[in-house]
């Protein structure tokens, strides 16, 4: 640090310099957390996507069973009405229960990825609470380090001024006495 | 009453060089050291009079030796509050208490796993829909077996009576099985799910321990640290005393004069 000497007017013993304040390193960190993965709503959306399919599916396949039963039955003479009726009503039926079937299986797989997606989430959880851990102790390092230095900075001020001061001391008593002259 | 020469003098301004010594006219004739006896001090005998900064013979002007040596100490009292004034001094070290929060290593836990629940609630559902198709296929076979006692028409009620009843038989036995497999599987999972509960709490363990692990280290290197700090300020300390004495030492060696 450079000393204006014209600031002292006095003894030079008296001279007190300072050490510039000490500067804090506390800048902390903020880690990035990896966002939950696409994979653990990836199955679930895949089973709606299915179901959706399949139950669009369902009204056809349903026709087109009920239409080969009615050629089949007019291959062997058809059917009286009060058999078509009943044939067509088991058919609705059939169709109905095959949708609740659908539906069921549905929800069966969809609980089925959201057991693999909670497993998925259950492992990026353990990666970014190992990430924040990490953060946290580097931060926390960094504090202790920096509350560290600041104690070092204050021991080692504190010592070369001691230094000085009895340098000055020295100084004023040279001066006292007179630099030797008689 | 007395001498108000105290107060021209700057007890500060030392080294003193010839004080302006004012005295009080007016009590001066009061001769015989009477004032200077009720003050108890000044010298009766020779008229001395008191100044703030010692005693000056009337008649000679000069001090008295004592007077002089009583001048000295006070200056030297003075400069050495005056050196002191500007003596160093060390902050008491700041521990780790200090940084509060910031000084604290904490713990990133996870929360347990929704998958022994969602599993167990996919066990009952494939449970209900396997008690379905069974009853359904069961239903299917009875309508089956009626039809065909019809169509051989030789299937007396008794017959049918004997493949009804077969087939609720069947139908309980089914059921039963069902419930046995049930069963097996809910306690497949709560095992898979017990697994994967002691997965997570043995992680979370392991991340408080690191973290308390962190916190026994940096207080014991905050004990350590303060030791440190103590011996060193004892150290600066005690160089400070060393110089202070070997100061004292030559102060009264008069610095070797005779």
């Amino acid at each position: 640090m450079a000393i204006n000497y014209d600031d002292y007017k006095g003894k030079i013993g008296d001279m007190s310099p300072e050490q510039l304040a000490y500067i804090q390193a506390n800048k902390t960190f903020t880690p990035d957390l990896a966002s939950s993965s696409p994979w653990a709503s990836m199955g679930a959306d895949q089973q709606t996507a299915d179901q959706a399919a399949a139950l669009g599916g369902l009204p056809q396949i349903q026709q087109g069973a009920l239409s080969q039963a009615n050629n089949m039955t007019a291959m062997r003479g058809g059917l009286g009405g009060g058999a078509a009726n009943r044939m067509a009503r088991a058919s609705v039926e059939g169709g109905a229960l095959a949708g609740q079937n659908i539906r069921a299986q549905g929800a069966v797989d969809q609980l089925g990825a959201q057991m693999a997606g909670a497993d998925v989430t259950t492992g990026a959880d353990k990666v970014n609470a190992g990430i924040s851990q990490g953060a946290q102790a580097y931060n926390t390092q960094n504090a202790i380090k920096n509350l560290g230095g600041m104690n070092a900075n204050a021991l080692a001020n504190y010592g070369e001024k001691i230094k000085g001061f009895g340098a000055g001391q020295t100084a004023n008593a040279l001066a006292a006495a007179g630099g030797g002259k008689k | 009453m007395g001498f108000n020469i105290r107060k021209a003098v700057q007890v500060g301004a030392l080294p003193i060089a010839a004080p302006a010594v004012v005295l009080n006219q007016k009590l001066a004739p009061m001769a015989g050291g009477v004032a200077d006896k009720l003050l108890g001090k000044g010298n009766a005998v020779t008229g001395a009079l008191d100044t703030a900064s010692g005693y000056v013979d009337k008649i000679t002007g000069q001090k008295s030796k004592e007077d002089t040596a009583r001048d000295a100490a006070q200056a030297a009292a003075v400069a050495k509050e005056e050196m002191y004034k500007n003596l160093p001094q060390l902050q008491d070290r700041q521990g780790l208490g200090t940084l509060g929060d910031a000084g604290q290593f904490k713990s990133s836990t996870i929360a347990q796993s929704p998958w022994a629940a969602l599993a167990q609630k996919q066990q009952g559902l494939s449970q209900g829909m396997a008690g379905d198709a069974l009853a359904r296929s069961n239903a299917v076979a009875a309508a089956q077996g009626r039809a065909l006692g019809g169509m051989q028409r030789g299937n007396a009620a008794q017959g049918l009576e004997s493949a009804g009843l077969a087939n609720q038989g069947q139908i309980a036995s089914s059921r039963l099985g069902l419930a046995a497999q049930g069963g097996q599987q809910r306690q497949q999972i709560a095992q898979q799910g017990a697994g994967r509960g002691l997965d997570v709490a043995q992680f979370n363990v392991g991340q408080q321990n690191q973290a308390a692990q962190a916190n026994v280290g940096a207080q014991n290197q905050d004990i350590n640290q303060q030791n440190a700090f103590n011996r060193i300020k004892f150290g600066e300390q005690m160089k400070f005393k060393g110089g202070q004495e070997s100061g004292n030492a030559l102060d009264k060696s008069k610095g070797g004069k005779k």
